[in-house]
């Protein structure tokens, strides 16, 4: 029993990074149209000023706050410099634009950072446990849950208790109809990529507290995740993007445990193999959105 | 008046000609008598770059430093030629090698990367030219390429070798667990512990595998949870980002048993971890010693290279470019084939770190100073320079 619920909370805990990052590519996707492939690198970007916050001196948690910010703010500027220019062209072209820009995005980081990863250290208190009867769950773990929920609980509020979140919504039903009915084009393209970014930053802080340093690559696996979770979950659908990294994050972790040590390597491909079973059965994910996305 | 003038200027031009080619022909000649071209096929980018480029610039500083003094012996100055970026892809190492074979290069150094340099590796063992597997520690890399290839740099069977050696005998550890990674042959290292370890009257007490960038390892945590006993050690070649994951885990887990593991955990991030770190032990070709050999040279390094004076690559580096020339003066000739004769029979070269040998060790794999560290209020405080005697090196597979 006690070994179960240290699973569920190892599923929870992971699934719930995945799934953080799943919406924030989600979220682009269900409004434009697109998936935004530099969106790992917000992560990076979240670790770099983390880690060069810390190195100044900065408390903890104000550098935390900044390296958050710092993620959606570099988000708006990629949709500013990258996307904009390329609105209302092929899907294909933005797809290759992201592609491009997470290249360029990497090798500037090596460039101008270095090859070799930096260390971000975490206090202890991030890094220690929580002993209950006789398990031990980790406090990133705890945190990496509540983060998930509140994170996820605040959007919803956002999305549909202000006026900005109710025009990203109706943005993402018919984007044609919307920008008729008055909401700035503009407005819904940067503020969609600053939620995307300042969950790519969460997601971020909480991958660096699991591994303890940022590197040059450090997005592409969360990356890779994430779009999975969100094909899984249902192109385009909030709801199915946290589903997705959910039942991402306990797929793996099931398989963890029931392959044979030797068979482990194999842990992925299956993983995968049993998520386009999902699909076969359920071509457009979990959630099925309908809505137009602007193009 | 035409014809003649047409004549003398096709003279000119010709004579011209004769002596640019004569000119250009002499002094290629010359070239290939007095330098030692060494052709450098790294990694600027992927993975392997954390390590490549550190040895390059190493590299580098030695050889400045060499041609300071005149050349190798006083009469071979060093020539290094920066190969097109490996990308840590082993179709772009082939692309890099085989762009250096065409400039009549002495000698390679590859990437660390051991699919790329293996790859790449026998294309040079075709032409016959005589390679170094640079910081590259996986023991079939140079097996599978072939008799032009050396490591240059202590392979992971004697590594694990090593420090079951130093577990056992230092620190009387009986019991081990190992994790290992198949995802790379590299994170195969426990496996030479484990052999040494239970040579030496160790037992191991279970074993684990991981996938790279593992996030959670719950699982591996509850299984060493449900031994009878908690092991004295958990052996493990993981680095970064899987490392630093597992310690946190096993320690937030509340195990408490010493973690050993290998060269690549001399980082800055692994000392940073904060108490969750102390007391891990790691291998390394650093001597972090006041005073030491090893010392003296970062210092001047550090002037020139300042971001890479931590890196473990750099000694390396340093050392290999050292071994090559002690090579090339005993073999008195730049010439491949008795550069290699010479390096087969080096024996007890004594390097900035300690004593390096080939001579009489199989498949071109050296037997050299394997340095102990240990992880303390986040420092890594030297412990003690290994040396296992060639009887206790487990075979490399």
């Amino acid at each position: 029993m006690e070994i179960a619920i240290q699973y569920i909370t190892n599923a929870l805990s992971v699934g719930g990074t995945y799934a953080l990052l799943a919406l924030g590519l989600a979220i682009v996707f269900g409004i434009l149209g697109f998936i935004n492939f530099a969106h790992g690198e917000i992560m990076t970007i979240c670790g770099y000023v983390l880690f060069y916050a810390m190195a100044i001196g900065l408390p903890f948690w104000f550098a935390i706050i900044i390296g958050v910010i710092m993620a959606g703010v570099a988000a708006v500027i990629m949709e500013r410099i990258a996307f904009r220019p390329l609105r209302g062209a092929n899907p294909m072209s933005l797809l290759i634009a992201g592609f491009a820009l997470s290249g360029a995005l990497q090798i500037s980081f090596l460039v101008f950072l270095g090859e070799r990863p930096k260390p971000v250290p975490m206090p202890e208190y991030f890094t220690g446990a929580i002993k209950i009867g006789g398990i031990y769950i980790g406090v990133v773990q705890v945190i990496s849950i509540a983060v998930t929920i509140v994170a996820v609980f605040a959007l919803n509020l956002f999305l549909k208790r202000t006026k900005f979140g109710i025009s990203l919504l109706a943005a993402a039903e018919d984007f044609s109809i919307a920008r008729l009915m008055g909401i700035r084009a503009n407005a819904i393209f940067s503020g969609t990529f600053a939620i995307s970014g300042l969950l790519a930053g969460i997601a971020g802080v909480l991958w660096l507290a699991q591994r303890g340093s940022v590197s040059y690559t450090m997005g592409f696996t969360p990356l890779i995740k994430a779009f999975i979770a969100t094909i899984i979950g249902g192109m385009g659908s909030l709801t199915g993007a946290v589903l997705g990294g959910f039942l991402l994050g306990a797929l793996e972790i099931v398989f963890q445990i029931i392959l044979p040590s030797e068979q482990l390597i194999f842990r992925d491909p299956i993983v995968l193999f049993f998520l386009i079973a999902v699909l076969l059965f359920r071509p457009g994910g979990l959630i099925q959105e309908k809505k137009e996305s602007m193009r | 008046m035409k014809r003649t003038l047409i004549f003398s200027l096709s003279v000119v031009v010709f004579l011209m000609m004769s002596a640019g080619l004569v000119l250009a022909g002499g002094e290629k000649e010359k070239v290939a008598e007095e330098e030692f071209v060494i052709g450098m096929a790294h990694s600027h980018t992927g993975w392997a770059a954390a390590f490549d480029v550190a040895f390059t610039c190493a590299v580098k500083y030695a050889a400045d430093e060499i041609n300071a003094n005149g050349g190798i012996a006083g009469k071979y100055p060093v020539r290094l030629i920066t190969g097109r970026d490996c990308a840590s892809i082993a179709a772009e190492a082939v692309k890099s090698v085989d762009a250096l074979l065409a400039k009549d290069v002495d000698m390679i150094a590859l990437t660390c990367d051991s699919s790329g340099a293996i790859a790449a590796g026998r294309h040079g063992q075709e032409q016959g030219i005589l390679m170094i597997t640079s910081t590259g520690s996986q023991p079939m890399t140079p097996i599978r390429v072939g008799d032009w290839m050396y490591a240059s740099n202590f392979t992971d069977n004697l590594m694990g070798s090593a420090i079951a050696i130093y577990a056992r005998e230092e620190l009387k550890i009986d019991t081990a667990f190992t994790l290992i990674s198949y995802d790379d042959a590299y994170t195969e290292l426990p496996k030479y512990f484990a052999e040494t370890f239970e040579k030496k009257g160790g037992k191991i007490v279970g074993e684990a595998t991981y996938n790279f960038e593992q996030v959670d390892f719950g699982s591996v945590v509850s299984q060493i949870k449900q031994l009878p006993e908690e092991p004295d050690a958990i052996m493990t070649a993981a680095f970064e980002p899987d490392f630093p994951a597992f310690l946190r885990q096993i320690r937030a887990a509340g195990i408490k048993s010493r973690v050993i593991g290998a060269d690549a955990l001399d980082t800055p991030t692994v000392y940073s971890l904060g108490p969750v770190a102390e007391g891990v032990l790691l291998c390394t070709n650093r001597v972090p010693v006041p005073g030491s050999e090893y010392e003296k040279i970062m210092k001047g390094y550090a002037e020139e290279y300042p971001e890479h004076v931590e890196n473990a690559a750099s000694i390396v580096g340093y050392i290999a470019m050292y071994l090559m020339a002690a090579a090339v003066e005993k073999a008195d000739s730049t010439e491949p084939e008795k550069v290699r004769a010479a390096l087969d029979s080096l024996e007890n070269w004594q390097g900035p770190t300690g004593p390096i040998t080939f001579k009489g060790m199989k498949n071109r794999l050296p037997i050299m100073p394997v340095h102990i560290l240990e992880v303390v209020n986040g420092k890594g405080v030297y412990r003690k320079m290994v040396i296992p005697n060639k009887e206790d090196i487990a075979e490399p597979y």
